[in-house]
């Protein structure tokens, strides 16, 4: 089947670049999600949605834990904040024993949460493809190919900036369309070189061990113990009873220290109801990559202020970590998350154009050997059947993304081992759509082997991706609706990050059928170079 | 990605072999550099360890960058392996000389 020895490798060549490409737009793809996956696990867990109106988080969260948790060694409170406004308790029972974890309402009351991974399974898809250390691999060779490709790519392209202020929209139409795809590559370009750079750095203790090993004995628990920042010495209990402070006191009194515009997101209290506690409040800022947080300690029973401890660390160390809080935007503004969120879909438009201009031109060269002898059923759709695939891929990704929500809302909350069946619902999709890629071309093969034909099938079959995935991401408000009620009630709310989430999947869905309306018509240039 | 091998003009297997060639300098040689490169820098940084660790660490996916951008930007393909092979030489010596 493959031929000469030319011809296999060009057969290779065309396999591995595609499916590169596939998984590059696959890990962009999810790393543009993954920016707002806290916001994507708050949608995701409906039983949350405003249940902490008129609430003080602080002081319902101590009156659940006294409660629920009374003679545990450690309480820990997650407090809400703009990104999800939920409240969550855990507390560990004894030493060795499991943390306990509930998420409570206004009035201090469990709220029973259904079993899912969230927007956290496509923040893990994005660094390791749910395959382990293989799929870790595997996105970390990827990021190396493409930080050379962008380098080298810089290096060819010299005239890039100079071509940037070329921008002729008054040329005829395939000029100006390049002028454009040139503005978008170079605007998103820096952007993309820093998350490529930023992700090899975040895990370089898998990738690239080379000082790890052979400067530190391999020791990695030991080097993160060594660089990161003192912490504040073991609280012990004393043994004797004592009533905890106020909880919501001292966080009233730490708004006093340090910079004003730090939040509290965590309180931990060491031994409550011991005469030795001891409570700590992390803080973040949402105003600085690096030194924008601290931990505050006080004094569990009399809630006088004890000390506090900064960021700080040596210049490596605190370059790595701004690296990380960089690539993963951990703390920012809203505004710098959707500048985040923009850039990273500017990247992954740049990719799936790519493809798409890709197989239109591998398209038009087959259809003029075609139209010059006709050719066998099998070369026809092996030519072909590569093209339906990578339809079935790219724009598969988008179904299957839509389709991993909706499975979210259409299990029921009771069923047992549901957070694995919404996975398999994401994989599964995904795999069918490029199955119905393939399959449509297949029903319609003997139209394959006239140009014309292959034309309309290929036609058809990238137009229908791109609607399936456009119907999947619009109906999404509607299975919200139905399901739960959950679009009427967050429009009832106000509530911003529902909405958000409603708005973007409107937007995501026009700009798909845009793409469908377009790759219906988009080989009509691929058939007049047949014609000449 | 498209390389100019020295023997361009010859037959299209000698050509591919010298894609070849360059393709796996890039990736094997450009890992086994660089893997050593951290650990070299790592050892004679005059920093804290850690910190001289983390920075070459840090670095180290430039190291790789240049390896790959020189094993395709090298005029012969057997200078280029034998380059590579010296630096990885030099460097292991390093690793191997200086006291952890």
């Amino acid at each position: 089947m493959l031929g000469t020895f030319r011809q296999s490798m060009t057969w290779l060549h065309t396999w591995c670049g595609l499916v590169f490409g596939w998984v590059l737009f696959a890990v962009f793809f999810a790393g543009t999600v993954a920016v707002f996956r806290l916001e994507v696990d708050y949608w995701m867990t409906p039983e949350l949605h405003g249940k902490l109106e008129g609430a003080a988080p602080v002081a319902t969260a101590q009156g659940a834990l006294e409660r629920l948790a009374p003679g545990a060694l450690r309480w820990t409170i997650d407090l809400p904040d703009e990104r999800a406004d939920v409240l969550r308790i855990r507390w560990q029972p004894a030493p060795r024993e499991r943390l306990q974890s509930r998420y409570i309402d206004a009035a201090g009351n469990e709220l029973p949460v259904r079993d899912t991974r969230g927007g956290t399974m496509i923040y893990r898809f994005h660094y390791g493809l749910l395959l382990g250390r293989t799929g870790m691999w595997m996105v970390g060779g990827l990021a190396m190919v493409m930080f050379v490709t962008l380098l080298t790519g810089i290096i060819i392209h010299a005239k890039i900036f100079k071509e940037f202020f070329t921008f002729r929209p008054g040329r005829a139409p395939p000029r100006a369309w390049l002028d454009a795809h040139t503005v978008s590559s170079v605007m998103s370009l820096p952007f993309t070189v820093m998350i490529t750079y930023t992700g090899l750095v975040i895990w370089w203790f898998i990738w690239m061990p080379g000082g790890l090993d052979l400067a530190f004995g391999g020791d990695r628990a030991g080097l993160f113990r060594e660089m990161a920042p003192p912490g504040f010495e073991a609280a012990k209990a004393s043994g004797q009873p004592a009533s905890l402070a106020d909880l919501s006191g001292i966080v009233a009194a730490a708004a006093q220290i340090g910079d004003g515009d730090l939040h509290v997101a965590t309180i931990t209290v060491f031994n409550p109801g011991d005469s030795a506690a001891r409570v700590e409040l992390a803080r973040v800022s949402d105003r600085a990559i690096w030194g924008g947080s601290d931990r505050l300690r006080f004094d569990g029973v009399t809630g006088s202020y004890l000390d506090r401890r900064g960021e700080t660390g040596q210049p490596a160390y605190v370059a790595f970590r701004a690296f990380r809080i960089l690539h993963e935007i951990k703390f920012a503004a809203p505004w710098l998350r959707w500048l985040f969120f923009v850039m990273s879909a500017a990247s992954c438009v740049v990719i799936a154009t790519g493809a798409v201009l890709w197989g239109a031109k591998r398209r038009a060269r087959h259809l003029r050997e075609f139209a010059k002898d006709e050719p066998q059923m099998h070369s026809a759709l092996a030519c072909f059947g590569v093209e339906a695939l990578n339809a079935g891929v790219i724009a598969g990704m988008f179904t299957a993304t839509s389709a991993y929500f909706m499975a979210n809302r259409i299990i029921p909350a009771a069923v047992s081992g549901r957070a694995d069946m919404e996975v398999n619902v994401f994989f599964l999709v995904w795999f069918a759509c490029a199955a119905i890629a393939l399959a449509t071309m297949l029903a319609r093969r003997r139209a394959m082997t006239q140009a014309d034909g292959a034309q309309h099938v290929l036609r058809s079959v990238w137009s229908f991706q791109w609607a399936l995935a456009a119907v999947a991401a619009g109906a999404l408000p509607l299975v919200d609706q139905i399901s739960t009620g959950g679009l009427v009630d967050a429009l009832a709310r106000r509530d911003p990050v529902l909405l958000s989430f409603h708005a973007t999947n409107l937007g995501l869905a026009c700009g798909l059928m845009f793409a469908a309306w377009k790759a219906s018509g988009l080989p009509g240039r691929a058939m007049r170079l047949k014609r000449a | 990605m498209s390389g100019k091998p020295s023997t361009a003009a010859g037959s299209g297997l000698s050509h591919a072999l010298a894609v070849a060639a360059r393709i796996g300098a890039a990736v094997l040689m450009g890992y086994a550099i660089t893997y050593v490169a951290a650990g070299a820098a790592s050892l004679v940084m005059p920093l804290p360890r850690t910190e001289a660790v983390l920075w070459a660490s840090i670095a180290s996916f430039m190291v790789y960058t240049a390896v790959a951008i020189y094993a395709f930007a090298a005029a012969s393909v057997l200078r280029m392996w034998r380059n590579l092979l010296l630096a990885l030489a030099l460097l292991s010596a390093v690793v191997a000389l200086v006291p952890a």
